[in-house]
């Protein structure tokens, strides 16, 4: 990351914020699809995302953290897709997935549609930390960081939201479907 | 393999296969929108640059400010007058057009009322054909459908091969969106700012317009788009098109 690109964005030249814009477009989407697992309203999230970047790059103190920012940035664009978005609630009632759309992986159908399920069924802070560690590769403390939460709150969070996704997968279902949450 | 690493694995695994790359046009969305939204300076006025000061202090500092935005604001309804462009800077007035001048490219243009135009971020190297969203176009977006980007570079060809080998590298790059660019629908003579040109038209399911022209060892590329079009040609596509070619200016 160009870190000069962030500073002269950070002066109000529109230019240095599209070059860095397209270069984490695809990360911010990729992150916001996978929390929201819809496309649309990724797209919405992603777009907000970059808006509220381009409004509040003044307030960034250290352009270093322009990448981890943006992160924080999407998820809580995430979090307001979510509030904003009553179908989803109701999509996951009847969620079905669309074999035809997704690719041939060791994973099994079963699987892939019991994850899904499950994923669903997780808060958004939830899902925000299994995307943030698993997809994204974040360590513990740095998604904490991400997100502004204490770190035994990240972990709290990834705990209930794996135990529910095991559970999904060996079709326990007798979890409760809210979210229960240890803030540290 | 554990239940714990077998569990990961799925996990992984399931994440990975959703879309790793944002739609085609979502960054433009993004780009389009910014002159709308003003960037907070929050050292001035509140947030986490919040300076301390007591009440006379603060006072003395609204009142510089209130200068300080009527002197920027009549430079910017000045700097409105002489030229497009985005995000905090000057931005095309609406009834009239107004002339830009590439930072990178040796020409400028006439822009029409209602267009936003934006500088190229980097250099185009000659290779390749540019779409929208690459960062080495000067960008033309009209308030409706229609743009134009626009890039230069280099060229010891003529204007045949230069032609023949842009419709070539149209159709290497966009060959799995836009398989009608390896046999165009027409490509005609037409002059840009003067200069012989040519004028490719293809149908990829959207209307692309490519120009091509070479001019004083520059070769130009000047591609328009419009995705409310679903032809190669269209009278007022084409019109609005040479207009903007007829009013280059090369340097």
């Amino acid at each position: 990351m160009d870190e000069a690109l962030v500073v002269r964005a950070q002066g109000g030249d529109a230019q240095a914020f599209a070059a860095l814009a397209a270069s984490t477009i695809d990360r911010l989407y990729a992150i916001a699809y996978r929390i929201l697992r819809e496309t649309e309203l990724a797209r919405d999230a992603t777009q907000d995302a970059l808006l509220e970047a381009w409004r509040d790059l003044p307030s960034l103190r250290d352009p270093a953290r322009w990448e981890a920012w943006t992160y924080r940035l999407v998820v809580h664009a995430c979090y307001n897709q979510r509030r904003s978005d009553r179908r989803l609630s109701a999509a996951i009632q009847f969620f079905r997935v669309d074999r035809s759309s997704v690719p041939d992986t060791a994973l099994s159908v079963a699987d892939r549609d019991e994850l899904e399920r499950g994923f669903r069924r997780l808060p958004a802070e939830q899902r925000a930390v299994i995307v943030l560690h698993h997809y994204q590769g974040l360590p513990l403390t740095e998604v904490a960081d991400v997100l502004g939460i204490p770190a035994g709150t990240a972990r709290s969070r990834l705990h209930y939201a794996t135990r529910r996704l095991r559970a999904a997968l060996t079709a326990d279902a007798t979890l409760p479907a809210t979210g229960e949450e240890r803030t540290v | 393999m554990s239940v714990r690493q077998s569990f990961d694995h799925r996990l992984n695994d399931w994440l990975d296969e959703g879309p790793q790359v944002a739609p085609y046009d979502l960054l433009l969305a993004v780009l389009e929108e910014l002159p709308s939204h003003h960037q907070e300076r929050r050292w001035l006025f509140g947030g986490k640059w919040r300076i301390p000061m007591n009440a006379f202090a603060r006072l003395g500092l609204v009142a510089a400010a209130v200068i300080a935005a009527v002197v920027v604001g009549a430079v910017a309804i000045s700097g409105m007058r002489s030229g497009p462009s985005i995000g905090n800077e000057s931005t095309p007035t609406p009834s009239a057009s107004s002339t830009f001048t590439s930072r990178l490219y040796p020409y400028s243009i006439s822009v029409p009322a209602g267009w936003t135009a934006t500088w190229a971020a980097a250099r185009w190297d000659g290779s390749g054909a540019p779409d929208i969203q690459d960062l080495v176009n000067d960008n033309f977006i009209s308030s409706g459908t229609m743009a134009m980007i626009v890039v230069a570079a280099p060229t010891r060809k003529d204007l045949a091969t230069y032609t023949a080998d842009g419709i070539a590298a149209t159709y290497a790059v966009h060959k799995d969106t836009c398989p009608a660019a390896q046999n165009p629908e027409s490509v005609e003579s037409i002059t840009v700012g003067g200069e012989p040109a040519r004028l490719e038209s293809i149908n990829c399911g959207i209307l692309i317009n490519v120009a091509y022209t070479v001019h004083a060892g520059q070769g130009y590329r000047f591609t328009f788009r419009d995705p409310a079009v679903h032809a190669a040609t269209n009278t007022a596509d084409k019109a609005t098109f040479m207009a903007l070619l007829a009013s280059v200016q090369f340097k």
